[in-house]
């Protein structure tokens, strides 16, 4: 994964809805080795996703759903231009449809993986 | 497409462990049948459906084609006094659009000086960059003149914004609030933002490498922007004399800009890089980019100029006590065509300074304005009113005063606020208070019900109050139906009904202008405006029944179809509430009587039209020769006087109407036209086709 490389301090202000415990457990990519990959993707249901486009933007936002030909939607979206003139908060861009067609990349959160914080 | 990254740039959400999970979709997809979702929980196709699509450049603020594509923007790149010059014109220009109603993100923000105040500081720019040799571009030009306009500008944005957001505009229908998170400079002292531009204006002074005429140009721009901030953050109910001296300065300063036009900077100029329409992609917005062209010099400066026209008007008005005079002044604004209707901020303003929330005109109680109220329909204050039902009261309870004091506090204020309103916005306003009119027209008749009055004459004005309320009620029900054809919302069948309606309203309002008109004190202002009111009434009566009867052959006569178009259509004087009072409405819509009298007039000879219109025109061309404006018009007249001669004007066309009744059966009524732009509510005739 190229990103894991770079150092970091940014935390993105986002986390599943709280009001609404998750319906599946924290994603884990090596547990559930028997479970269909549709399985592991609803599994991964309000949970962080980090999608890249073809265009270069990152959105970080909560997974709220998917279809047949793989569009995405993501709520509580934040979008990203990567470089060095670029505004490093991201912007509030909501609720969003990325058809898979301009995705590039798709990246899960497992949620023990999460840095714990005061507002987490 | 990672690869494209840059290396030195950070990955959002480093802190989280992400893993690659694009294979694990792409199965999944395979997986997923067709025509079926995958949700999360309390999350459906139609929460989704309202998710901005990403790659679609209609939806995708964000989205970068490659047409768009520029170089970056440095803000401190040197500029020549022309270009400054260029970049301040246009930068007005972006805020007359934003006036215009417009998104800050799609006008002012555009500037992206706006996004670097920082950068051209010269408090906190190294001292190398300030060092260069290019005596033509200096880089005060930019640290000094630029960003103190700028601040001006932002600063002159964040004052009308303040305006905007006190409640009487409103928001996404008047005006769009939404600031993108980018800071109109809140935080800075006004007196601060007109320091920065008078320490420019002493920079400019001194700076003889810039040539002589692009120094008094930059000069006279920097000047408009002062006295532009100095008028708007001044209220002209605090300091009646220095509004209007700073509106007669800003419009000596705007004269000095036209005298120095700028030169078109064309694309291949740094000063265009100055400018990004697409500077939305990048702010705190959902709203979809709108490229809006830049309107010309000649048209900024009419639009300036029209801005410092209304804020004079604001002033006059200020000084006007008279609730008539702005009665008359807000209904002239809507029924003349020049000028045309004034930006949200002056309507904002006009409506703030009439009322605070607090006082009228900032110096008035509330109980001063019932006795106006009262004065100016009548001719009697309400404290005369109020102490003769209190002593002449029959009844077993108190008499509701205290329910006409709250009508009337619920009515008056919000009424003259409305007439600032945008025109469809007052007159939903006005039908949605015609019930409360007709509320204080039912106390008034109780209480009348309930005054010993028998040793009084029976027109004495104690024995007329409900006419007071009727006074003010029928014109407003002549405002919305008239205003029906302003808005152009009557369909070519519901034209005649409107218009025989009108005629019948104003009849009714003639009527009790009639009856009131002997107790009212002769030569009193209240007279004078009763006697022209009557004489003003009559000609449009007169219009609207001519009106209505050449619009007749434009009705269907389809009861299925006209029925329920004409409850959809007057819907306002069929609301359930009116049930709850015991006076019946004075001058309902009546549909039946309507077909009636259209019957009466199909079996009789065709009425002679042009004698309607005849006695239209010698009625109004009786107050032109009189010179009569009535009593309260006041400053404005002229424009009183303008509105007459424009009726006439509608006469004068009209009076090719069919003379007989031959001519009458041969009128061919879709020859008539409607243009709001010819008159608000009176059609004119092809002549050429009535030939």
């Amino acid at each position: 994964m190229p990103s894991s490389a770079h150092s970091s301090s940014y935390t993105p202000p986002l986390s599943p809805i709280p009001s609404s415990p998750p319906t599946s457990p924290p994603y884990n990519a090596f547990a559930f080795p028997h479970e269909t990959a549709l399985g592991k993707v609803k599994r991964l249901l309000q949970q962080l996703l980090r999608i890249t486009v073809n265009d270069g933007r990152v959105f970080v936002g909560t997974f709220a759903g998917t279809d047949k030909p793989l569009n995405i939607v993501m709520i509580n979206a934040e979008e990203f231009r990567i470089g060095p003139d670029q505004n490093p908060d991201g912007r509030y861009v909501g609720q969003i449809m990325l058809p898979w067609k301009i995705i590039v990349k798709v990246e899960a959160a497992p949620e023990k993986s999460r840095p714990s914080g005061m507002y987490i | 497409m990672a690869s494209a990254i840059p290396v030195e740039c950070q990955m959002p959400g480093e802190d989280y462990d992400f893993q690659d999970v694009t294979e694990l979709f792409v199965e999944a997809g395979k997986e997923i049948k067709p025509d079926s979702i995958v949700f999360m929980h309390n999350f459906s196709l139609h929460e989704a459906m309202s998710a901005l699509e990403i790659g679609e450049p209609r939806l995708d603020s964000g989205l970068i084609v490659q047409e768009q594509v520029r170089p970056p923007f440095d803000p401190l790149m040197l500029l020549l006094p022309e270009e400054v010059c260029w970049v301040l014109d246009r930068a007005l220009a972006y805020e007359t659009e934003f006036h215009a109603g417009n998104f800050l993100a799609h006008t002012v923000h555009t500037l992206l000086y706006v996004h670097h105040l920082h950068d051209i500081d010269p408090e906190t720019i190294s001292p190398s960059k300030l060092q260069h040799d290019d005596h033509d571009r200096p880089i005060e030009l930019v640290t000094v003149v630029l960003r103190a306009a700028v601040q001006g500008l932002l600063k002159c944005c964040d004052m009308a914004w303040r305006e905007l957001a006190k409640g009487a505009a409103y928001d996404a229908e008047d005006w769009q609030s939404d600031k993108c998170d980018v800071l109109l400079l809140e935080g800075m002292p006004v007196p601060f933002a007109i320091s920065q531009l008078d320490d420019a204006i002493g920079w400019l002074f001194h700076a003889v490498e810039i040539p002589a005429s692009w120094r008094a140009a930059l000069r006279a721009r920097l000047q408009l922007r002062k006295s532009l901030l100095q008028v708007m953050s001044t209220e002209p109910t605090k300091d009646r004399i220095e509004f209007q001296r700073l509106v007669f300065a800003a419009k000596e300063h705007l004269a000095m800009v036209k005298a120095s036009p700028t030169i078109e900077c064309g694309d291949d100029s740094p000063a265009a890089l100055a400018f990004d329409p697409y500077i939305g992609r990048r702010l705190q917005t959902a709203t979809p980019i709108r490229v809006i062209p830049a309107p010309s010099f000649e048209q900024t400066c009419e639009t300036v100029s029209r801005l410092l026209d209304g804020l004079q008007e604001v002033g006059l008005l200020e000084t006007v006590s008279d609730l008539s005079t702005w009665q008359i002044m807000g209904d002239l604004r809507m029924w003349l065509p020049e000028p045309p209707a004034q930006a949200a901020y002056i309507r904002s303003l006009t409506q703030t300074t009439f009322y605070d929330g607090f006082l009228v005109l900032s110096k008035y109680p509330f109980e001063w304005m019932v006795n106006r109220v009262f004065y100016e329909t009548i001719g009697v204050r309400y404290d005369w009113i109020r102490a003769n039902i209190i002593n002449r009261w029959t009844g077993e309870e108190d008499p509701p005063l205290q329910k006409i004091e709250r009508s009337i506090s619920k009515l008056i204020t919000p009424h003259f606020r409305a007439l600032w309103y945008n025109p469809p916005r007052r007159r939903r306003h006005f039908m949605k208070a015609l019930l409360e009119w007709h509320g204080l027209y039912d106390t008034l008749v109780q209480i009348t019900d309930d005054l010993e009055l028998e040793d009084l004459p029976r027109n004495h004005i104690l024995a007329q109050l409900p006419i007071i309320a009727l006074l003010w009620r029928l014109p407003i029900v002549r405002e919305v139906v008239l205003s029906g054809f302003q808005l152009e919302l009557y369909a070519p069948e519901e034209r005649a009904f409107a218009y025989w309606y009108a005629a019948r309203v104003i009849e009714e309002h003639l009527e009790y202008l009639d009856k009131v008109l002997p107790v009212v004190q002769n030569e009193s202002p209240v007279y004078h405006e009763m006697v022209y009111q009557t004489h003003f009434l009559t000609a449009l009566q007169t219009l609207c029944s001519a009106s209505s009867l050449i619009s007749m052959p434009l009705i269907s006569f389809d009861w299925d179809r006209t029925r329920p178009n004409f409850f959809r259509r007057y819907k306002w004087a069929f609301r359930a509430e009116y049930d709850a009072y015991e006076s019946p409405v004075i001058c309902p819509p009546e549909l039946h009587e309507f077909i009636r009298i259209c019957g009466e007039i199909l079996s009789e000879d065709d009425p002679v039209l042009t004698d309607y219109v005849e006695l239209a025109r010698s009625l109004l061309q009786g107050l032109v020769d009189a010179n009569d404006t009535g009593a309260w018009a006041g400053l404005w007249a002229s424009d009183r006087n303008q509105l007459v001669q424009n009726l006439i004007s509608v006469c004068d066309n009209l009076s090719n109407l069919p003379k007989t009744s031959d001519e009458m059966a041969q009128f061919d009524a879709k020859s008539l036209k409607w243009d709001p732009a010819v008159h608000p509510w009176f059609p004119s005739l092809n002549t050429d086709s009535t030939a």
